[in-house]
């Protein structure tokens, strides 16, 4: 079975969080290479790594890692705040 | 995994370290073991040492790759045990065909009183055992 792409948002979330990779990976106990590979979309994580990863920023795992790719946060507010006012 | 060398750089090394090593042997054979015991050979194949320590030193140990492939699985996170799998994989698969065509062209070579299995050659291929792994993630990886 050949797999899927997981898009993610790692780099948005590290980045508001003032994470480094080195801080990210030593938060979920990776090597902060392999924190690379996930923001450029080169690895898959495993499910336990994806929720670690989604327990170090407070998020669900959907707002983190997706299949299909994701929109931008300011989009996916716009969104939001468009339905709500329907 | 420590080092930040680029790719082109990694693969120029790594070609550096096998050239080296085939040349040692292809040197040795050639010469030494056939008598041959002039300066100039003695000479080309310290060079060829020399270059082959160094170049290792280079790729394989100063970018972490030998940890990498020699350490437990329990220092690893899940995608270097991944890559370093695939990495071990690739080395059988190399590995196996290349030491049964050397020990058949040894076999071969006896044939013709050209003796080859002294302990240059089974140390050329366990070092080639050792380093095949290193030097695959060497060739293929983005970064190490």
């Amino acid at each position: 079975m050949k797999p899927r792409k997981i898009y993610n948002r790692i780099p948005v979330f590290r980045n508001e969080r003032n994470l480094s990779r080195q801080d990210l990976a030593d938060l979920v106990g990776v090597n902060y290479q392999t924190i690379g590979y996930l923001e450029r979309e080169e690895y898959n994580p495993s499910l336990d790594l994806a929720f670690r990863i989604a327990e170090v920023f407070g998020l669900p795992v959907d707002m983190v890692f997706s299949t299909k790719p994701m929109k931008p946060l300011s989009e996916v507010l716009r969104d939001h705040l468009e339905k709500e006012g329907d | 995994m420590a080092g930040s060398q680029s790719r082109t750089l990694r693969r120029g090394y790594v070609a550096l370290n096998l050239g080296s090593l085939i040349i040692l042997e292809g040197l040795y054979y050639g010469w030494v073991a056939g008598g041959v015991h002039n300066p100039v050979a003695v000479g080309l194949i310290v060079v060829c040492m020399i270059t082959l320590v160094l170049s290792f030193l280079h790729v394989i140990w100063g970018t972490g790759l030998w940890r990498l492939t020699h350490t437990g699985v329990e220092n690893l996170d899940e995608r270097q045990v991944m890559v370093t799998r695939e990495a071990l994989r690739h080395s059988y698969g190399i590995f196996v065909p290349f030491t049964l065509l050397v020990i058949f062209a040894a076999a071969v070579a006896s044939d013709f009183d050209f003796h080859i299995f002294d302990v240059v050659l089974p140390a050329g291929l366990l070092y080639l055992a050792h380093i095949l792994p290193a030097i695959i993630l060497a060739w293929k990886e983005k970064v190490v």
